[in-house]
């Protein structure tokens, strides 16, 4: 019996070992994640709804005043992302469109690639009608960590399929 | 009335070393059961599956009625006349570190598997050239059951460590997502 504890508590090790050896994620990955983040809010703020806070709940924008929707009415770039009287940061698409991913092999910074967009994001956050929407909410953080989760333990099956073929 | 030490036999393991449950340990015992039938039915081998020192039945077993009604042939020892004693064999009790394999002292074939076991087959002494002793079972091939029954024990630790680590690096993984 001895022989066999051995080979067990030897196979738990390589085990541990290989899973540890696993659990890091490269660039590659942290870059189809950033897109994945950009595609939610992106999406998310045209369905007109904003986070306040970081794993906040989604809640829809605050209405557009009269006064700007009449402006919106006789704007002649208006998106087709949106309608005059719809409040999804949307008047030519350019804030939502410059959002983009920068990833490093440690992490994945979420940002606008245009000042002027990252500039009006603020203002819209800061306004009086407080539009924020660069958070992730708690649904949404749900579904990355299963993307995430998934990848890691694909590659951790992969590895341990090769360790012990 | 048949010794009891003749009619088990106890598979003890260090519980330092081993932890088996109480359904691992059923478990064992009946894949143990499971390789002593074969053995013995299939290929006529005693508990250190070495053959028979005696390798045929005796003449007057041989021309008994029972022998062939079973229609059994002589050269054939499996201990199988009408199977009875090998399906009885059971796991007769089991605890922490030891399993004990058998017949109680109450079954009605206890004779008939002393007898096998120590060779009297009747008689008032063993006759240990006679005995066809397959209550027992090799080290090595214990160990290879014994895997058997850990395996998804260790499938399941596997499983947990898994989940244990792998939520870890999400959780890390999450804190890395910087949003300005």
């Amino acid at each position: 019996m001895n022989n066999i504890k051995l080979e067990i508590d030897k196979l738990k090790n390589k085990l541990s070992e290989t899973i540890r050896d696993n659990l890091q994620v490269n660039t590659n990955f942290y870059r189809t994640l950033g897109d994945y983040i950009v595609q939610v809010i992106r999406n998310r703020t045209r369905q007109g709804y904003g986070v306040d806070v970081p794993r906040g709940t989604k809640k829809p924008l605050k209405p557009l005043s009269s006064k700007y929707i009449n402006y919106r009415i006789k704007y002649k770039n208006l998106s087709s992302e949106t309608n005059p009287g719809t409040s999804n940061l949307t008047l030519t698409g350019h804030m939502l469109d410059s959002l983009t991913s920068i990833a490093t092999n440690k992490y994945v910074r979420i940002d606008f690639t245009d000042k002027f967009a990252k500039d009006k994001a603020k203002w819209n956050a800061e306004s009086k009608e407080k539009r924020i929407f660069m958070n992730l909410s708690s649904d949404e953080y749900k579904d990355i960590s299963e993307i995430v989760k998934d990848y890691l333990l694909e590659k951790i099956n992969l590895a341990i399929k090769k360790e012990f073929r | 009335m048949p010794s009891e030490a003749n009619l088990k036999f106890t598979i003890n393991y260090d519980v330092t070393e081993l932890n088996l449950t109480a359904t691992q340990r059923k478990d064992l015992g009946n894949k143990v059961i499971e390789r002593i039938v074969d053995r013995t039915r299939e290929e006529q081998l005693d508990k250190n599956n070495k053959p028979w020192k005696t390798p045929t039945y005796s003449e007057a077993y041989a021309k008994s009625e029972d022998f062939k009604i079973a229609g059994k042939q002589k050269g054939t020892v499996n201990l199988t006349l009408t199977g009875d004693m090998l399906d009885d064999l059971k796991v007769i009790e089991h605890g922490v570190g030891y399993i004990d394999i058998g017949y109680k002292t109450s079954y009605s074939g206890a004779g008939k598997v002393e007898g096998n076991v120590i060779g009297s087959y009747g008689k008032p002494n063993p006759r240990p050239k006679l005995a066809r002793d397959f209550l027992g079972i090799k080290k090595d091939e214990l160990g290879f059951l014994l895997e058997d029954v850990v395996r998804p024990t260790i499938a399941e630790t596997f499983k947990e460590m898994t989940q244990s680590q792998v939520n870890k690096a999400v959780k890390s993984i999450l804190a890395s997502i910087k949003i300005e």
